[in-house]
């Protein structure tokens, strides 16, 4: 393989170009499914990420692909590093991050980025807030799941 | 809230991402999601993360009548869900009910719902709450399930924890080459060796409260090991975990030996705190058994992190010539979990000694019972008023020490001779502590409020170095706030 189809290049929405190594670029399932089709050349159009996620995404790819070669050797320095990833995103940043995994479908960092929602909201009250949801019972409504679910309301 | 601002994009996630979402909360806290809004009433169905827990269900302090009926509710609210599940994915089921027997068919067929969906990680849990050691449980009376064949086929399972079975054999599981990590607690566990040599990719080994435990050697590439208050018939074994980053024993004093040492090791916690304590002079088993503990620190001594407890803290010193026999230990973090009796003062004076590069001391305080009065009493000539005022230090509370930490500060006596003698600036002496952390332990009256307060607020006066920041006890959301005290003076003070 020669030293140009080792290199892919990804662009983004907004037209972003990010030039990546081939093997970054093959933990997308659907990058990987698109280059096996030839359906595409070199340059890879992805037209539901934004370039300022774009390249979050492709952060994250670098360093698995990178760790992944190296055997299991360093798999707590990984995880760390994932965790400081996510840990000061904001929810529309998160909220993106999960519909472009979702999207280029690379299921490890869509566990990540749906744990990192789960563990940013220690209350209901805290998840309500952080996923901005508009309750549409009425209190006669809620009453009556909480009554069913009782044991899950108590505290 | 503005809600143009933010818009409810999360609503705007399809389903199936919503359900991955809240597959990651605990099961408790899924079940609340139904009460967000309509497209969320029945959302919680689909989540991939099932766990009954009695203790979520039923309060152990009801009268005998209210929890009878409190666990038949929970029975059924588990016999309603699996029921309406149809081919969803389940990934990780958990069960856990003390007394089973009268519910016997209802768990055989959650755990056959389980293991219809091919489940990854299990959890069947029949321990009672009230069991504190090995003693507690009869083997013949108290374990009643068993784990059906169907289980030990399972081809899913990379997590797996089992409690109070009976007549477990892990050597049964067709495959043990998958699982990543085994919990297994109160039972008799035999043949722990030749199932380690099986389970090859296992990362991480949880043992709690088994007895018949026959292994000599534990092997293998596990990240994480812990022992729990179990009953060895032999009195030594030995390990070989290369790989291991976190090692964690409770329990007796025993020769555990390391045969090589990983150089990369965490975390190592040490808690002997079923021996007990001692008055007056050590017997010859107690100087056995300093020689065992400190053996035993040398062998871990690459530990990044070291807990100890009040038993080692006090009986390290019954080694002949500790200072000679003791290694230097290579613990940036130090985490003491010691009642600052005047028993335990020279065991830690030992480890300041030994801790060279230490970066942060974090005292777990395990309070006195209340009969006990610090400022009367005395051990082997050491008096806790004065202990500490004497002019020794230690080359880590000189040159690398930059944090200190204290878990349970009320602002007792004992509490601060400890402290004062830490944040003491004297003459000559550079020192690297940067801040003191004391948090109030939950439940004090204003009164005691006041006194911690007082507290701290004086040992600001003792240092311009070091910030002493004084916490909240915790609030409902378990977070702590600080609260303020006066700023130390531009001047320099010293006793």
């Amino acid at each position: 393989m020669s030293k140009s189809e080792k290199k892919i290049v990804l662009k983004s929405l907004d037209n972003e170009a990010f030039e990546v190594e081939k093997a970054v670029a093959l933990q997308s399932q659907t990058i990987w499914v698109m280059c096996e089709d030839k359906c595409v050349g070199n340059e890879i159009p992805l037209e539901n990420v934004t370039g300022q996620i774009l390249a979050k995404v492709i952060d994250y790819c670098k360093k698995h692909a990178v760790v992944d070669g190296d055997g299991d050797e360093s798999s707590e320095e990984l995880k760390n590093w994932d965790t400081e990833f996510t840990k000061n995103m904001d929810q529309s940043t998160l909220f993106n991050m999960i519909l472009a995994a979702n999207y280029l479908n690379i299921k490890s960092l869509l566990n990540l980025t749906c744990q990192a929602v789960a563990d940013k909201t220690k209350t209901i009250d805290e998840f309500h807030t952080f996923l901005n949801i508009e309750n549409n019972f009425t209190p006669e409504e809620e009453a009556q799941i909480c009554q069913e679910n009782l044991w899950a309301f108590d505290d | 809230m503005d809600s143009s601002a933010q818009p409810d994009r999360f609503s705007n996630l399809p389903d199936v991402l919503l359900v991955l979402i809240i597959s990651c909360l605990p099961f408790k806290d899924c079940i609340k999601t139904s009460v967000l809004s309509k497209r969320w009433r029945y959302l919680c169905l689909q989540t991939t993360n099932v766990s009954f827990k009695e203790s979520d269900f039923v309060n152990p302090t009801l009268d005998e009548t209210s929890w009878i009926s409190a666990r038949h509710a929970f029975i059924d609210y588990a016999c309603r869900w699996v029921d309406r599940i149809q081919d969803q994915d389940v990934e990780s089921f958990e069960i856990s009910i003390s007394r089973p027997s009268i519910y016997m068919s209802v768990i055989e067929s959650l755990i056959a719902f389980a293991v219809g969906k091919q489940v990854k990680k299990l959890v069947l849990d029949f321990s009672k709450p009230i069991w504190k050691t090995t003693r507690d449980v009869h083997e013949y009376l108290d374990l009643t399930v068993e784990v059906p064949e169907s289980v030990y086929n399972l081809t899913s399972l990379e997590s797996l924890t089992v409690n109070a079975c009976k007549m477990f054999d892990p050597l049964r599981f067709k495959d043990l080459g998958i699982f990543k990590s085994l919990s297994l607690g109160y039972m008799r566990l035999e043949n722990v060796e030749s199932l380690l040599s099986k389970a090859s990719r296992l990362e991480s080994l949880s043992i709690n409260e088994c007895w018949g435990l026959d292994f000599k050697k534990i092997v293998g590439n596990m990240r994480e090991v812990a022992f729990k208050n179990c009953d060895f018939p032999l009195m030594s074994f030995s390990f070989d975990l290369p790989k291991v980053d976190i090692f964690k024993y409770s329990g007796h004093i025993f020769c555990l030996d390391f045969e090589k040492e990983n150089m990369e090791i965490k975390e190592v916690y040490l808690d002997f705190g079923v021996e007990g304590e001692y008055e007056d002079e050590p017997t010859e088993s107690h100087i056995a058994q300093g020689e065992i503990v400190c053996n035993l620190l040398n062998e871990l001594r690459s530990a990044k992190t070291l807990t100890v407890c009040p038993y080692l803290l006090q009986v390290i010193q019954e080694c002949h010539d500790p200072d000679f026999m003791l290694r230097d230990l290579e613990a940036q973090h130090l985490v003491l979990r010691t009642k600052l009796h005047p028993k335990e003062f020279m065991g830690i004076r030992i480890l300041f000694d030994k801790c060279l590069v230490l970066q942060t001391l974090t005292f777990d305080y395990v309070p006195p019972n209340p009969s006990f009065c610090s400022e009367t009493i005395s051990y082997r000539g050491i008096y806790p008023q004065t202990h500490w005022l004497q002019n020794i230090s230690y080359k880590c509370l000189i040159k690398t020490l930059k944090a200190v930490v204290f878990k349970k500060f009320t602002g007792s006596l004992d509490q601060l001779h400890m402290l004062n003698f830490l944040v003491r600036t004297g003459s000559g002496w550079v020192r690297s502590l940067e801040r003191v952390d004391l948090y109030m332990p939950n439940g004090l009256e204003k009164d005691e409020m006041r006194v911690a307060r007082e507290g701290a607020t004086m040992l600001q006066r003792k240092t311009n170095l070091a910030r002493i920041i004084l916490h909240s006890p915790c609030d409902a959301n378990g977070d702590t706030r600080p609260i303020r005290i006066p700023k130390p003076n531009a001047k320099y003070h010293h006793d």
